[in-house]
């Protein structure tokens, strides 16, 4: 998919956002995952662990989907 | 039916006239606008719906308010785009820092009038970020948006005040009368010893904060509202006086013997039902036999002592009955006390206003480094968000609930504004479009549990669809926008959560300081206004550590027990210095050198090896007391102070690491067990 602009019937979509929307959606998949397991009640601060979580996953669906 | 559908199918008739005086100050508001050729119309439309409220004298205040704010903070654009125009961080510091400022005094400031606060914080932003690409026009823009909110706050104010006209000042009678009874029932529930106390003593509490959140704006509301209010303020002075005196004779009853308190039962229930009934002759009938009977020799000092402060209780209850009556007739009692104290905590609010700060300094990277135009819009909403809703115990779900509104309000913005309204032409067909559905949108707002997002629904659809004389439709600047907003949202929800400012173990403490602080400072403070001053500081914390109570059962149950030893001492210093000033003793500066010692002891604050601080001015002042010439305020002088030392000793052994439960003194088990305890 690379970095470059998505034409959706003329209108100009940036990757970044469709990647953070992905992001978004892998990141809510995990933390149920995690809530399933049982590994929610080793984190000190929910919400910092949740926006780490985020921008790591921001991160790698970049790195993964950018270089294609 | 689902209960906020039925908002929407079967309104109230209240509902339904609220509504139609919001469209039609909105509509009004929005033809003025476009009428006088003002630049952004949308502005004056949404002021009108912003200040909207079921209540006119609301409205009144809610609009000044906001007016003030956007003066001061249109001054302040100004100043700050003529300072950093040319330096993009040193002008969004500078507003950051304006926001943070704005926002520290706005939960600093526990009245209506905060609000004005909030606005002067983010007008400066909404003024500053647009006009930054051309700071030439900032001047322009300043007076549009002032033109513009005028217009908004006129329109509204007169319709709701003209159409069907719902005043506070008629509630805030019901509620003084609410609040009364209240406040009865709770003194008889601690006359008679009952386990009820601290949810009646909470719910009273509770009612005359609540109450005198209303005064101000009764006072807009003509001269009776005025009285009104000013009465009211009376009312809370005596309702307090009342639960003082009241917990006072129940911790003068702990000190009776069993055949002691049976011989005085009689009393006690006579009292009791004359509370109940609340009439003025009987009361005043019952004090002078109580204060007869206070002087028969067949009782024992500590009875005694107990008639006489239930004697007292009468008195008060007897002066709350006026007061109430007052309210209700609406006449304002000369000497009118000043008004409620509230609790402040300066490095709480510096603390949210740090947040407020922080939020709109990441955005404010954001944009300049994505150099997204629309990101404007984000730190725009981020500001208003964390400002508006910062000290807020539910912060993150009210700013949900704002979410909720800007994704309903999209799709219904984006079929209003680029399919619908390119069709159409002229002023009632505008509001035909825009009418239907901010109608539902309104019929929401009425309904307090989806309040915020009806809201949220209603500006945002103004904002998106942008009604003006000029209409231009460009799908590109919608969808930026349509992005910016919720993104705007969503980090003022997540850095509501990053930074949570509501650790309850640290709050607690800061309420137990300002409790000691406040102690320390009634030893000075002119009697006329202690009551209001004192019980006003001390409702507010008590309703705030009951909030926490849930949260960490064992170390909050002794911040809870922390609060009410604070409330007894300070009940018994201001019962001692009212005593000590009717009775006119010549103490010389005894008084106030025992004052002053008392003032140390409790800046210190209580401590296990701290119990007998106050036996030896206690002891000081009592045989000076011994001296002087008898006399009813003399006795209960006396009696005072040794309440005074008994609390500050308990206080000190609850200090000791005994549970509140395991007591290790007969006396405080028993307060334990005692209502009020």
């Amino acid at each position: 998919m690379g970095l470059r602009e998505w034409a959706l019937g003329g209108v100009f979509v940036s990757p970044l956002l469709v990647y953070a929307l992905l992001a978004l959606l892998v990141t809510g998949l995990l933390r149920l995952l995690l809530q399933r397991v049982g590994l929610t009640r080793w984190i000190w601060h929910e919400a910092l662990f949740d926006s780490a979580l985020y921008v790591c996953v921001l991160a790698a669906v970049t790195a993964a989907f950018g270089t294609w | 039916m689902r209960d906020s559908l039925r908002a929407f199918l079967t309104p109230t008739t209240q509902a339904l006239q609220f509504t139609f005086k919001t469209l039609l100050g909105g509509f009004v508001a929005l033809w003025c606008a476009m009428r006088f050729g003002l630049e952004q119309p949308q502005w004056s439309m949404m002021t009108a719906f912003i200040v909207a409220q079921p209540l006119s004298g609301m409205v009144v205040q809610k609009g000044l308010a906001r007016l003030l704010g956007t003066l001061v903070g249109t001054v302040m654009s100004v100043v700050i785009m003529a300072l950093f125009a040319q330096a993009p961080w040193a002008f969004l510091l500078s507003q950051a820092l304006w926001l943070g400022l704005c926002t520290a005094a706005s939960t600093l400031l526990r009245s209506a009038w905060s609000y004005a606060f909030v606005l002067a914080g983010y007008t400066v932003a909404i003024i500053g970020l647009p006009a930054i690409a051309l700071p030439l026009t900032v001047f322009d823009q300043a007076v549009a948006r002032c033109t513009e909110i005028s217009l908004g706050i006129v329109c509204a104010t007169f319709f709701s005040a003209v159409l069907w006209p719902q005043r506070v000042e008629r509630q805030l009678a019901q509620q003084a009368r609410a609040a009364w009874s209240a406040g009865i029932q709770t003194a008889r529930a601690a006359l008679s010893g009952e386990a009820y106390g601290r949810k009646g003593l909470l719910e009273t509490l509770g009612r005359i904060v609540a109450v005198d959140a209303q005064r101000e704006h009764a006072w807009f509301e003509g001269n009776r509202g005025r009285q009104r209010a000013v009465a009211l303020r009376v009312l809370s002075r005596d309702l307090l006086g009342l639960l003082r005196l009241v917990r006072g004779v129940a911790r003068q009853w702990r000190q009776l013997s069993p055949t002691e308190a049976d011989s005085l039962s009689p009393w006690l229930e006579d009292v009791r039902a004359l509370l109940e009934s609340g009439e003025r002759i009987p009361l005043q009938d019952a004090f002078d036999r109580l204060r007869a009977a206070a002087q028969a020799p067949g009782y024992s000092a500590s009875q005694q002592y107990c008639l006489e402060r239930l004697a007292l209780v009468l008195r008060q209850a007897l002066a709350a009955n006026n007061a109430l009556l007052a309210v209700e007739r609406g006449e304002a009692p000369m000497q009118a006390p000043a008004a409620l104290s509230w609790h402040r905590d300066i490095q709480t609010a510096l603390a949210y206003g740090m947040r407020s700060a922080v939020a709109f300094l990441a955005l404010g990277a954001f944009w300049l480094a994505t150099a997204w135009t629309a990101a404007s819009g984000a730190m725009l909403l981020a500001a208003v968000i964390c400002s508006l809703f910062a000290n807020r115990e539910n912060a993150e779900q009210i700013g949900l609930g704002f979410m909720r509104g800007i994704l309903y309000a999209i799709p219904v913005a984006f079929v209003v504004g680029q399919v619908l309204l390119p069709e159409v032409t002229g002023f009632p067909m505008l509001c035909l479009c825009l009418g239907v559905p901010l109608f539902f949108g309104t019929l929401g707002m009425a309904k307090p549990a989806i309040g915020a997002t009806s809201t949220s629904f209603c500006l945002h659809l103004i904002v998106l669809s942008a009604p003006q004389n000029l209409m231009h439709y460009d799908v590109a600047s919608f969808l930026n926008q349509a992005l910016a907003i919720p993104l705007g949202v969503g980090f003022a929800v997540l850095v509501f959560r990053l930074i949570g400012l509501r650790h309850p173990g640290w709050h607690g403490r800061r309420l137990l300081q300002a409790t000691l602080r406040d102690l320390a400072r009634l030893t000075s403070r002119p009697l006329a206004d202690a009551e209001n001053w004192f019980g006003g500081r001390m409702a507010d914390r008590l309703v705030q550590l009951a909030r926490h109570y849930p949260a960490l059962p064992s170390q909050t149950r002794s911040r809870w027990d922390d609060g009410i030893a604070g409330l007894d001492l300070g009940d018994e210093l201001l019962h001692l210095r009212a005593c000590l000033a009717v009775a006119n003793l010549p103490l010389g500066d005894a008084e106030s050198r025992f004052l002053q010692t008392v003032r140390k002891v409790f800046l210190v604050g209580p401590s296990m090896d701290r119990q007998d601080a106050l036996d030896a001015p206690v002891e000081d002042l009592l045989g000076l007391l011994e001296a002087a010439p008898p006399g009813i305020e003399r006795r209960l002088a006396r009696v005072a102070l040794s309440h005074l030392r008994n609390s500050w000793r308990q206080w000190c052994q609850q200090q000791g690491g005994f549970g509140p439960g395991a007591m290790a003194i007969p006396a405080a088990t028993e307060e334990g067990r005692h209502g009020l305890a």
